[in-house]
């Protein structure tokens, strides 16, 4: 499980990035780590995996201080950053001397994975393009089955077909013991994948709650194709005509439009806080 | 034990290191190269030369240490190495393992090939000054078996612990101009050296040694108090047996405190490894 308690942190004492922060997140779900540009969310991936410390507080990950870069820690972890950096040399050597490093690391699985993002694996890894970079280090960190994997926008550079492989590879790799968080700007990407949404603004955390929960709490829909039966909580214009979110008292999980969400947590923070604190 | 240190992690860190600095490193050799091969023609027929070779061997060795350590700025690339699954000591012993186990033998070999044998193949083949495989290998032996090679074989060795601890410090610790502050940092710590200790030894042996050409402890240790150890039948006795004790005592105590300060610099060192921030 990874908690964070309490957490503080600043790049300068004046613009502080989270105040007395507090998250848990446990295994067996695919979070969605949303925010604006600058939100955030690499600096929380960062925190968690002890690249960057906490100036009070706590980040651990099964009780263990991810800043201490124990091997027990580091072999169960892995981040795949926005921008990628590969070595010069084939997939397989890459493979094979990367993938030493991880216990569970496997070599078939990162090949396959390669052949369903269509990658040549025949070619060196640095005269690939950025998104085909990225798809070779999204291929060979879920191969490696580590218990905690983190994406930082790993939709950012890589086409559309590749984005349905993503969907796909991540889901097909994941399991019960695993917990992924990807963090993202671009939230149609990846709606249908993540179970649970952690929406950040405003140097805190506005909302971490699983989707049917927030379906059974809420009901989406835009106002000229469904009209809604709840109290309206929120309201947006969209190419589809308003947006809206009401409240859902039928107790029945309805699908959850990510992106209203996200809009209706950063216009309305303290309101959509509240509604699930309640 | 396998929490703290393991061989296999450590040859895949050096396979690793190799893979991601592969082309700094094989540039560094080649400029290494270059410059002995410079000094070799200017050095031809100077018997004081080893001053310049002493400098190139501590320079690109500190280059050498500072090449997997200098990527601070590219995120991917340092939270790759951070956070790849081995522990901060095989990851630290690693630059060392490059910085020094494969760096020395491999500048000797790159001095001795460059210095006796690519000179006297280029004198062979311009003039007759070259000399004959078993006359050339002969002044090799002579030369490397010299207690004079052999004083500045230590002074090298001591030279290059000095600067590459701090250039490695420095590297780790501050976020830009580091060079610059390895810089100011070795010249610093060596005027304290060469004041504290011609101060010293003046107070102890009433005789003023340092010069701004050569400060510190090592004038104590040349022919000017009347004894070449060394040097076969040319050798004199000291004017002064108890001052001939003392300075070997202090030698031998001046060699024993920078062994000290250079395994405390290194230790600073792998603590800012340890504690370093992305």
């Amino acid at each position: 499980m990874i908690t964070i308690k309490d957490l503080t942190f600043w790049y300068s004492k004046k613009n502080r990035v989270f105040e007395s922060l507090n998250l848990e997140l446990d295994t067996g779900h695919i979070y969605g780590l949303l925010g604006k540009n600058g939100a955030g969310k690499t600096t929380l991936l960062k925190l968690i995996c002890g690249l960057s410390f906490p100036k009070s507080g706590e980040a651990t990950i099964d009780h263990l201080n991810p800043a201490k870069r124990k091997y027990e820690l580091l072999s169960e972890i892995f981040l795949v950053p926005e921008e990628i950096h590969v070595p010069s040399m084939h997939a397989v050597k890459f493979a094979e001397i990367y993938g030493g490093f991880y216990p569970a690391f496997n070599p078939s699985q990162f090949l396959e994975y390669m052949e369903g993002f269509e990658v040549d694996k025949a070619q060196n890894l640095s005269h690939l393009s950025h998104g085909q970079k990225k798809k070779v280090m999204i291929a060979f960190a879920l191969a490696c089955n580590t218990k905690y994997l983190f994406l930082d926008e790993p939709t950012n550079g890589i086409d559309i077909p590749a984005k349905a492989t993503l969907r796909k590879v991540i889901a097909s790799s994941f399991t019960e013991e695993k917990n992924i968080i990807l963090s993202t700007h671009q939230v149609r990407d990846l709606q249908t994948l993540i179970d649970s949404a952690i929406i950040l603004a405003d140097r805190r955390i506005i909302l971490n709650q699983p989707l049917e929960k927030i379906g059974q709490k809420l009901t989406f829909g835009h106002s000229m194709l469904s009209p809604s039966q709840g109290e309206t909580l929120f309201s947006t214009s969209s190419e589809l005509g308003p947006a809206v979110i009401t409240t859902n008292h039928s107790g029945i999980a309805g699908d959850v439009d990510l992106e209203t969400l996200f809009i209706a947590s950063i216009s309305i923070p303290e309101k959509i806080g509240s509604f699930f604190k309640q | 034990m396998d929490n703290t240190f393991s061989l296999k992690r450590f040859s895949l860190l050096v396979r690793y290191q190799w893979a991601d600095n592969r082309k700094s490193y094989i540039l560094i050799w080649a400029a290494l190269a270059l410059i002995l091969l410079v000094l070799a023609f200017v050095a031809e027929g100077v018997t004081y030369t080893y001053g310049y070779f002493i400098i190139v061997f501590v320079l690109v060795g500190s280059v050498i240490s500072t090449t997997g350590l200098s990527h601070w700025n590219n995120f991917s690339r340092s939270s790759q190495l951070l956070l790849l699954p081995a522990t901060v000591i095989e990851k630290f012993l690693c630059i060392l393992f490059y910085g020094l186990i494969l760096y020395i033998p491999a500048f000797l070999v790159t001095f001795v090939l460059i210095r006796y044998v690519l000179l006297d193949l280029i004198l062979l083949t311009i003039s007759t000054n070259g000399l004959s495989p078993s006359a050339l290998t002969s002044v090799v032996v002579k030369e490397i078996s010299s207690h004079n090679f052999q004083f500045y074989a230590i002074l090298a060795m001591m030279s290059l612990l000095f600067v590459q601890s701090i250039c490695m410090i420095s590297a780790l610790g501050f976020k830009k101009w580091q060079f610059l502050y390895a810089v100011l940092i070795i010249a610093g710590i060596w005027l304290i050296y060469s004041f504290g200790t011609s101060w010293l030894m003046a107070s102890l042996t009433h005789i003023k040694g340092g010069t701004i050409n050569a400060p510190g402890i090592l004038p104590y240790f040349h022919t000017e108090f009347g004894y070449t150890v060394s040097s076969g039948s040319q050798a004199t006795l000291p004017a002064n047996w108890e001052l001939l004790y003392l300075t070997k005592v202090i030698r031998n105590i001046n060699n024993l405190v920078w062994l000290i300060i250079f395994g405390m610099l290194y230790t600073a060192a792998w603590y800012k490894f340890k504690e370093r921030e992305i």
